[in-house]
């Protein structure tokens, strides 16, 4: 790991992503979402004596961000330098993959913290929750993060991320969406949303030992979409070589 | 020092992807390649390969050649950040690079002072492409390659190259241009090659010592002009056929491949008649012998470019352009009056 390399690539990226429209739209969309959210999320509807109840705080906020920012956002940063063609100087220069990928993560992880953490003081959330949360969250936005990049494997260009992007969001948003339902409960233990869920409530209600707990299967979720990018690149390699 | 590639080649199966190259480059040398695209693809490949290296195919004769981390390469498809601008772009090279340059020479080197402070994405194509030649002045190194350096680009663009290339060769570089052009590599390189199945092959040779050959021929040969008769057709041959030109119809006539070729109306004929027959006969019709390969009807220039002290070109009426060889160069002064 080259560390001034790193430096180098994220200072780039920083001066660049000021005008990147995409992920510009993508960041205040986000930002706006955490005041949509908020207001929504205090809003309860009764329908035959049943409460209903929009999004459900920080968990909601959390999966708009990470998919919005995080995702997108890496997708869009890492496929850009095959679109644009500026991606064969790295690889003339043998600069290694994993630097271009550690340069881009920590500015779209940035991005993205910056926006749960505004989010969570705006939610009431204390010094120490945001601090445990921060901490619960890691795996869970690396998870996105390498998400992002093997779409940009696959993707052409940034039209190709958005049309990839899709259904993964509308496949998260529906086990969501069975999360909260708590239909098919056993079934959705499986998947990261419910222990997101579970571990933020903890965490809110200041049981940081079990809330972190849960972090296990979003980091085993976060393994599972290494090994995909791995395998994804290896194939690559292959077929170039 | 020299630049060495030795059995530098590629078969797979019974393809023959790139015919084996024996080549060494002496430092300050312009080496223009020209070659086909599927060649030069192939070369290209072939030398981003580390095998290349390991296997000592590629070589500096006195000192150490890791990688193709240790060349520049110009590429027709390599980009640049379309949201920085042409100053960003060149301390963000200098930053990866690990060199501290004047940047206020390089952008005036490459000409990009007026639009150094304007987003790449609003520059023209020859500005992007001098964008990427300033590069070479960044990168530590002295061996260039450059691939199509000079493909649709314009003038400006090209005066840009030939003082960067006059920059890099200030610093004992090897430089490697490949180009799909005959004209431009005979412009550009100092010796100049062609890549073909047969392999590389040495396309010219000491100018002056040619020249002396010539005039010998000349003369020996100037007893039968005296009873040359005057021609009015040129005979090339299309297909089954053979068409007679009128020789103030033919722009210039080129020797390619030990072929001689009519460029008339933008379009290319095989004469059956040798550059030597034409440019005897052709003589009394404004016909110039500019080059060893071209000779040029005086009717359809339009400029005469001076590249550098060295390289100049004709600019034809239909924008083409012809070598001008450097012993020519004062002929043709002479013979123009300017």
């Amino acid at each position: 790991m080259n560390v001034q390399q790193i430096k180098v690539l994220m200072i780039r990226e920083l001066k660049d992503l000021r005008f990147n429209g995409q992920v510009l739209l993508l960041f205040f969309t986000a930002f706006a979402m955490i005041f949509f959210i908020y207001v929504l999320n205090n809003l309860t509807i009764t329908f035959s004596n049943e409460q209903i109840t929009f999004f459900k705080g920080m968990t909601s906020l959390l999966s708009f961000i990470s998919i919005l920012v995080t995702m997108y956002t890496q997708g869009n940063i890492m496929v850009e330098e095959k679109e644009q063609g500026t991606g064969i100087l790295y690889r003339l220069m043998k600069i290694r993959r994993i630097n271009i990928f550690l340069a881009k993560s920590i500015v779209t992880y940035s991005m993205s913290y910056l926006l749960f953490t505004i989010g969570m003081i705006i939610y009431g959330y204390s010094l120490v929750q945001i601090l445990m949360a921060s901490i619960f969250t890691i795996p869970f936005f690396c998870m996105w993060l390498l998400i992002g990049t093997a779409i940009a494997e696959y993707a052409k260009n940034t039209i190709d991320v958005s049309l990839y992007g899709w259904p993964i969001m509308i496949v998260y948003f529906l086990i969501e969406g069975l999360v909260y339902s708590s239909i098919l409960n056993k079934l959705t233990i499986l998947f990261p949303n419910y222990h997101i869920e579970r571990g933020l409530t903890l965490i809110e209600n200041d049981d940081f030992t079990s809330g972190l707990k849960f972090m296990i299967v979003p980091f085993i979720w976060g393994g599972i979409a290494l090994l995909f990018l791995i395998k994804r690149r290896q194939k690559k390699v292959s077929i170039e070589a | 020092m020299s630049f060495i590639f030795e059995g530098f080649g590629k078969v797979v199966g019974n393809t023959v992807v790139l015919p084996s190259i024996q080549l060494t480059i002496e430092k300050k040398d312009v080496v223009a390649i020209q070659a086909d695209m599927e060649y030069m693809h192939a070369f290209l490949s072939l030398m981003e390969e580390d095998r290349s290296y390991m296997t000592n195919e590629i070589r500096l004769s006195d000192g150490v050649l890791h990688g193709v981390e240790d060349l520049f390469f110009y590429r027709t498809n390599m980009g640049e950040y379309k949201r920085l601008t042409p100053e960003q772009t060149i301390r963000f090279w200098c930053d990866l690079y690990g060199v501290r340059v004047d940047i206020e020479r390089i952008l005036a080197l490459a000409e990009l002072n007026e639009v150094r402070n304007k987003k790449n994405k609003g520059l023209t194509f020859s500005e992007k492409k001098r964008l990427q030649f300033a590069r070479s002045l960044i990168q530590p190194t002295t061996i260039y390659i450059f691939q199509e350096p000079t493909y649709h680009i314009d003038l400006q663009s090209k005066q840009v190259l030939n003082r960067i290339l006059n920059e890099l060769l200030k610093k004992d570089s090897f430089i490697i241009i490949l180009t799909s052009s005959l004209e431009e590599s005979i412009r550009i390189g100092t010796k100049v090659f062609r890549l073909t199945d047969r392999g590389l092959q040495r396309l010219e040779y000491n100018e002056e010592a040619e020249e002396e050959v010539e005039e010998k021929e000349a003369s020996d040969t100037e007893d039968e002009t005296i009873y040359q008769q005057r021609f009015e057709k040129i005979s090339a041959k299309s297909d089954d056929k053979f068409i007679l030109f009128d020789p103030l119809e033919i722009d210039f006539v080129e020797t390619r491949d030990r072929q001689t070729i009519l460029h008339v109306n933008n379009e290319e004929f095989i004469s059956t008649v040798s550059m030597k027959d034409i440019e005897t006969r052709l003589h009394i019709y404004g016909f110039f012998r500019c080059h060893r390969s071209y000779l040029v009807n005086l009717q359809r220039v339009r400029e005469v470019v001076v590249w550098s002290k060295n390289s100049y070109s004709l600019t034809l009426e239909n924008e083409k352009t012809v070598p001008l060889s450097k012993s020519r160069y004062g002929e043709l002064k002479e013979l123009l009056n300017w």
